[in-house]
């Protein structure tokens, strides 16, 4: 069993770094304060290739797999929670769902501009009265000659103010709901019928822009269906499926950044004579955190490995994302208390990262929802089905 | 025929050999005069002679300097065009194949960059570059030089054994100030230097105006950073200008109005690691400590004598910070 | 046109402490990366084949891993890295290292430019770019800031102390990058990952080259290791003097 990463990809994992470490790192600041993740840097990122690190090269992406999406997630997540959140809901699970089931030609219509990140994507499930309970979305999709009539809101989507193609979930068949009788839409942003909201003001992940969307009878040519007519709901949740791994590593980015500065803060530190490093406990929340950070990085970059490999890994990405999301908190947190003061103010880092990392337990499916995916998939496995 | 004439018609690699430049006002710059003045202590526990070199134009002035330091012998290429560092490296070499030195010394400077390498490469021979230590072993009789790594992380020692001429460049205060009799007795040979037919093949304009690209804070060399206690603001910009550093401060230095928010260093500013870190009139509490940990060398001036960055400094001085920084302008010229 | 970058790889100083009391080095994570100087050298020859059209092509010295080394510069965008590899060229100093370049460019024939960093973090010497360019015959510039090619000359402009030049050389030349001169790239990701997948540099050895022990005689050698005098936190001084005194000393400045 061979643990190391596989050469191009530990390539990959120094460029990525130097790239987040030099680019985006300074900028961290900036970007909370002012909302905003410049355009600029968002150019720099998509010629270096970040907008389509996991697809294949054919479509124009960068061919580094899921491994090398994780890693990139993971070395964002060291710097800035809102860039990872544009990448992370454009590729992981914007594209992506185009990627999994979308056809030969739409995905040769649409990707490469998207992996060049020449265009941006998102991933539109969420409504008002849909959020963990998914199934019960109402926006509608009617068939007419060769489109569909799409009419509806959705809410809380990540890039939706600033997308240029969706993944829209709609129901086709009323009468099935969305458990068989949703589909799933590549929308264009540019049609007409289609306008974004207000961008929410968010407690943390200010550069990241979410808002709710209008689709007022907007047609959608039937090219546009990703996957099969009726089984939409399966696409999203394939698509939501592999997200969460990535969304796992990002948060272990974020873990790890905490414990890093926790401990140069606990270096310099010094109280009762002695630095905040040689007290107890100081070092047991220390200890406490490095090994949820280790731990966590098995998991992850095994389940990318286990979905590089075509193999089974629901249960595992819903512990990652489960995982991830609860140890970064507790990092963060951690982070925060060892930092003392200087961890409330805004002109440090963990405060930032503190605000920026609540809304990992709760958007990508909340922890309960991962908790009831993983337990159905452990029960699974006895005989045993249980109802969502 | 002088007294120093050479009887052997197959050159033999012998004597050391110093570069010397000249200066403004036509003189031998101080750092060559220190290198003559160490190769004299070299060519003494040799028994051997010291040689130097002068290339340029207005040189009549220059050798008597460099035989006060010690040199046995001033060449001196004293022509016109003269300028261009291949003119000059194609009247060194032939030179100095008409008599090969057993070491030749170079102060660290641009024109030693430009030559000591291709002379190196053209002799067959080793380069001890950037030697901030330098002896003969007389045992071995080989020169063991010292020279910074890493940007001056560690230092590696090493030598050419078996090659000769020996070539190094020498950083400054290597040797120390050389000792200066001007009683000392030695020759001027004016050296026969014949550029006919002889065309540069590289050519130099200017000065011009250029402004390279900018270093961020984070990645200074060198800081020069004011606090509550500063004074004056001018002072430390100045300072600044002639240390070629980039200018900075703690966090009252912002509220003072002198910087602005990208030039605060500390916890909640910028993390910096400069090889130079100057801090006028600032406490040094650990907000600010953390964002200099990483700084090789820390300078602290401030006028109360028990403040933490006094203790923690790399050198400090206590007084009046406006005072010091004159006294520090001046000695900088 | 055909432009030849020479990289080499030197450990990442980030990977290791000096203690200087105990006057050891602990590698805590033994990493070696392309000498950041020669990264703004493909930077600049990267820069000339978008504005002028060329060849870039990367040589590089060193035991296996320097093909990482090579990798990188072709991700960044070179056209081709070779890897100057053999028993012969181990503990090359500057003497060989500019013969085994020189060779090489030879071999490549109608190279017009050669570009290299201005020195190597461990050694610091910044002698090969001049060597090379004597053991070609061909004239080299220093510190170059802006290089830029116009009818069989090469331009640039060049760092003297604290002023700028313009210079001017024929080519084929030999150019020295200034370090900071450019912000080098990253490359494309796409390029990280094919450059272990569908690419192997060329790898030239001794025999490749026609050289032969006794011309890779190495001139230098290193006789050990020696330390910066310990910190002294807390030294008061009594004098501004003394203070330039003491910084001159320590080679601060």
């Amino acid at each position: 069993m061979d643990f190391d990463l596989k050469p191009e990809h530990q390539a990959l994992r120094r460029f990525l770094r130097e790239f987040v470490q030099e680019e985006i790192k300074p900028l961290v600041k900036q970007i909370d304060r002012t909302s905003l993740v410049p355009d600029e840097l968002l150019k720099k990122a998509a010629a270096a290739g970040l907008f389509g690190i996991p697809f294949s090269q054919k479509y124009g992406g960068m061919g580094a797999g899921e491994m090398g999406y994780c890693i990139l997630m993971e070395e964002l997540g060291r710097a800035d929670a809102s860039t990872t959140a544009i990448l992370g809901a454009h590729t992981g699970i914007g594209v992506m769902t185009m990627y999994l089931d979308g056809t030969e030609e739409l995905k040769r219509r649409y990707l490469p501009d998207l992996c060049a990140g020449r265009k941006i994507a998102a991933f539109a499930l969420t409504e008002a009265n849909a959020g963990s309970d998914a199934a019960s979305i109402r926006m509608r999709a009617v068939r007419e000659g060769d489109s569909y009539i799409l009419d509806g809101e959705k809410m809380w989507i990540t890039n939706g103010p600033v997308a240029d193609v969706l993944s829209v979930l709609a129901i086709t068949d009323p009468s099935l709901g969305a458990r068989g009788g949703a589909t799933c839409f590549a929308v264009e942003s540019k049609w007409e019928g289609f306008s974004a909201g207000k961008r929410e003001e968010k407690m943390g992940l200010h550069g990241s822009p979410t808002a709710a969307l209008k689709f007022d009878n907007l047609r959608v040519p039937q090219e546009n269906v990703i996957g099969k007519v009726g089984l939409g709901f399966v696409t999203m949740m394939k698509t939501l499926d592999v997200g969460r791994v990535s969304l796992g590593a990002a948060t272990l980015g974020g873990a790890q950044a905490a414990l890093e500065a926790a401990m140069q803060w606990a270096k310099m530190r010094v109280q009762f004579g002695r630095n905040l490093a040689n007290m107890q406990s100081i070092q047991f929340m220390v200890a406490d955190m490095a090994a949820e950070i280790e731990s966590l990085r098995s998991l992850v970059y095994r389940t990318a490995w286990l979905v590089d490999a075509g193999r089974p890994f629901t249960k595992e990405a819903g512990m990652c994302k489960l995982l991830g999301s609860e140890i970064a908190s507790r990092c963060i947190d951690r982070a925060l208390q060892i930092h003392g003061a200087l961890g409330f103010t805004r002109d440090g880092w963990v405060e930032r990262a503190w605000r920026d990392s609540r809304i990992n337990e709760i958007f990508e499916g909340t922890n309960e929802i991962q908790r009831i995916v993983i337990a159905s998939e452990l029960f699974q496995e006895i005989g045993v089905r249980i109802r969502p | 025929m002088s007294f120093m004439d050479n009887m052997n018609t197959t050159p033999e690699p012998r004597d050391i050999w110093v570069v010397a430049e000249v200066g403004t006002h036509g003189k031998p710059t101080p750092l060559s005069l220190e290198i003559v003045g160490g190769a004299r202590m070299m060519a003494d526990g040799l028994g051997c002679y010291v040689h130097a070199v002068v290339m340029g134009s207005g040189l009549e002035a220059v050798a008597q300097e460099l035989i006060a330091a010690g040199a046995d012998r001033v060449h001196v290429a004293d022509a016109p065009n003269l300028e261009h560092p291949d003119a000059r490296c194609k009247v060194l070499s032939e030179l100095l194949a008409a008599q090969p030195p057993e070491v030749l010394l170079f102060g660290a400077t641009r024109l030693a960059d430009e030559l000591a390498p291709r002379l190196a490469q053209r002799f067959d021979t080793g380069l001890l570059a950037h030697c901030i230590a330098l002896y003969m072993d007389e045992s071995e009789r080989v020169l063991i030089g010292t020279h910074p790594v890493f940007d001056g992380e560690y230092y590696e020692v090493i030598a050419c054994p078996s090659a000769r001429p020996e070539i190094a460049t020498v950083e400054p205060n290597t040797f120390g100030p050389p000792y200066l009799d001007s009683y000392r007795f030695g020759e001027t040979e004016p050296v026969a230097v014949d550029l006919t037919g002889f065309a540069s093949r590289v050519s130099m304009t200017g000065p011009m105006d250029y402004a390279p690209l900018g270093v961020p804070l984070r990645k200074a060399r060198r800081i020069v950073s004011a606090g509550r206690q500063a004074g004056d603001f001018e002072l430390v910009m100045q300072l600044a200008g002639v240390l070629e550093a980039h200018v900075a401060g703690a966090r009252e230095a912002l509220d003072e109005g002198w910087i602005t928010e990208e030039q605060v260093v500390g916890a909640m500013g910028e993390s910096v690691r400069p090889d130079l870190y100057v801090a006028v009139g600032i406490r040094g509490d650990t907000y600010h400590a953390f964002g200099i940990r990483d700084a090789k060398f820390v300078v602290a001036i401030h006028p109360e004598a028990g403040v933490p960055l006094l203790k923690s400094a790399d050198a400090g001085l206590v007084g009046d910070p406006p005072k010091i920084l004159t006294e520090l302008l001046e000695s900088l010229k | 046109m055909k432009i030849v970058v020479a990289i080499k790889q030197v450990l990442d100083p980030r990977g290791f402490t000096v203690n200087r009391k105990a006057e050891k080095i602990f590698v805590n994570r033994e990493e070696y990366i392309i000498n950041p100087p020669d990264r703004c050298a493909l930077e600049a020859a990267l820069r000339l084949k978008e504005a002028a059209g060329a060849e870039v092509i990367v040589l590089a010295g060193g035991p296996e891993r320097a093909g990482d080394a090579l990798r990188q510069a072709w991700a960044m965008g070179a056209d081709r890295g070779i890897h100057l590899t053999d028993k012969l060229f181990a503990g090359a100093d500057g003497l060989v290292a500019a013969k085994l370049l020189a060779t090489a460019i030879r071999k490549l024939a109608d190279v017009d430019l050669a570009l290299t960093g201005d020195r190597a973090l461990d050694t610091g010497a910044g002698e090969v770019g001049p060597r090379l360019a004597e053991a070609l015959g061909w004239p080299h510039i220093l510190a170059a800031h802006r290089v830029e090619v116009s009818d069989g000359m090469v331009k640039a402009i060049v760092a003297v102390g604290k002023q700028f030049f313009a210079v001017q050389a024929q080519r084929p030349a030999v150019v020295v990058i200034a370090s900071g001169a450019n912000q080098p790239r990253y490359g494309n990701a796409a390029r990280v990952i094919n450059s272990y997948r569908e690419w192997n540099p060329e790898v030239w050895n001794a025999a490749d080259l026609g050289l032969a022990e006794s011309d890779l005689k190495v001139a230098v050698e290193k006789r050990g290791q020696a330390f910066p005098p310990e910190r002294q936190p807390g030294t008061l001084l009594s004098s501004a003097g003394e203070l330039v005194g003491l910084l001159k000393r320590q080679r601060v400045i």
